[in-house]
């Protein structure tokens, strides 16, 4: 089982340390949690692990080798969905992942196209254009982009933020259902979208972990992300 | 290379299908046509020199105004955070997009190939005059999308990249002008003429193949990718 090892990152934008010393191992498989109040530092701790910051301090590690984050070789294990996901809207969907497709470097661009858009759900709006798609659609756009080359861990900024309550159903339930394959790293707000989705869960607060704990083991998570995170 | 070609044809296939490319490539032929007509009434003489140097300024404010979203709209929509952590790196997505826009150049620069048509059905008979200008369009175009892409890196408002790129080719334009440096010290004057981009272009493109001046204009066309790449690059950190 390939794992992730995140040791002393720290992120500090000028006098703001938004990240600070944050160690985990992060194993490959099931769907991690990442819950913390606006500003905690969640997305900021994910563009370190997705390499688009470079970390102030410490180092990430894969299976115990220390990685550059910003090599293709590494990016090409990462699949991310940003938060508010942005995409190429003037293109179609189709046009949107075969790009996706090309640029990583896939070599029957078309295959996997029509392989990834199916497990998305996306294979009857190939031709639409993202920017009349419903909020919905666009999510799963994001999400066969990012998934797009197979890779080993999904990282997944707030994806069901802004979405109706049957879209976050929907969203939801392939995120599970990509989970199946891969390891997936999610920042949310919503606590009992939380406990549904992960196995494991981990609350940032002021930059810094204040609690790994298996979901399981959690009770009421309401109270303690309250007490964690509102110092 | 996969890379590379895939971003080309994205950044062309926006510039084909959006209005703004048409009406900027349409604006400026449009614009050279008509000073160019003026010049070619005025004097009553065939030349292509008149065509040049309207074209060095139109292309000035043309190749930013089109340009000018290169990274920085990128960055604005967000999409640049996909791109950045997709398996592409800072230099290919550099060669791609000066690619994309540079192939666009070529073909918006193609609209004034009937006004050089139309020199040479009224007596103008130096062909290979005619090509080695409209080489020298190119490849002043690219360094202005250079310029561009430095600028445009640098910002992540479109407007901002637009007023950069513009300042900083006016003036190397006007360093190439006499008549405004003419007051200086004659050794500096021509230095000062020396850094000018389009003064280098019109040497090029006066039939005479000077390499230094070809070089000048390929180094600093390198030069602008390779500062954008590392602009990129550390702006990530």
């Amino acid at each position: 089982m390939m794992e992730l090892e995140l040791i002393g990152l720290t992120k500090v934008f000028g006098a703001k340390k938004a990240v600070d010393q944050v160690s985990l191992v992060i194993e490959l498989k099931g769907v991690v949690g990442l819950l913390g109040p606006n500003g905690a530092g969640k997305t900021t701790l994910m563009r370190m692990i997705t390499g688009y910051l470079n970390p102030s301090e410490g180092e990430i590690r894969l299976n115990n080798e220390k990685v550059d984050t910003r090599v293709t070789s590494y990016k090409s294990i990462i699949g991310y969905l940003p938060e508010n996901n942005p995409l190429y809207t003037n293109l179609t969907v189709g046009e949107f992942l075969v790009m996706a497709a090309e640029i990583k470097g896939l070599k029957n661009a078309k295959t996997e196209v029509l392989k990834v858009a199916s497990e998305c759900g996306l294979d009857q709006v190939l031709g639409q254009k993202i920017e009349t798609m419903s909020r919905g659609y666009k999510q799963r756009v994001g999400l066969a982009g990012a998934i797009m080359g197979s890779p080993k861990l999904l990282i997944l900024d707030e994806p069901t933020s802004g979405l109706d309550p049957n879209q976050i159903v929907e969203i939801r339930k392939l995120i599970e259902k990509l989970a199946k394959k891969r390891g997936v790293i999610l920042s949310t707000h919503i606590l009992p979208e939380a406990k549904q989705v992960c196995s494991r869960l981990l609350i940032i607060s002021q930059g810094k972990i204040v609690m790994d704990a298996e979901t399981r083991d959690v009770k009421n998570l309401e109270k303690k992300f309250v007490d964690l995170t509102s110092k | 290379m996969t890379p590379i070609i895939t971003l080309a044809k994205k950044e062309l296939r926006g510039l084909l299908y959006s209005p703004g490319g048409y009406i900027f490539s349409g604006l400026m032929a449009g614009l050279a046509i008509w000073l160019f007509s003026n010049d070619l009434f005025l004097l009553g003489q065939a030349d292509v020199s008149p065509l040049v140097s309207t074209m060095s300024y139109l292309l000035t404010l043309f190749v930013p105004a089109v340009a000018m979203g290169i990274i920085a709209e990128e960055k604005k929509n967000g999409t640049w955070e996909n791109l950045m952590t997709w398996p592409v790196s800072e230099w290919q997505i550099v060669a791609g997009k000066f690619l994309g826009y540079g192939v666009f150049l070529i073909l918006s620069l193609g609209l004034i190939v009937p006004i050089m048509a139309s020199l040479v059905m009224l007596g103008f008979s130096e062909i290979g005059l005619l090509f080695s200008n409209f080489l020298m369009l190119v490849l002043l175009s690219w360094c202005f999308l250079g310029v561009t892409l430095v600028a445009s890196s640098l910002s992540s408002q479109p407007m901002v990249a637009l007023a950069g790129s513009i300042i900083f080719l006016l003036v190397n334009s006007l360093l190439g002008n006499g008549s405004i440096t003419s007051r200086l010290d004659p050794n500096i004057q021509n230095v000062l003429t020396q850094l000018s981009l389009s003064w280098r272009a019109q040497r090029l493109g006066s039939g005479l193949i000077e390499l230094g001046n070809l070089w000048f204009l390929l180094t600093f066309l390198l030069g602008c990718l390779i500062v954008t790449t590392l602009i990129i690059k550390s702006r990530n950190k």
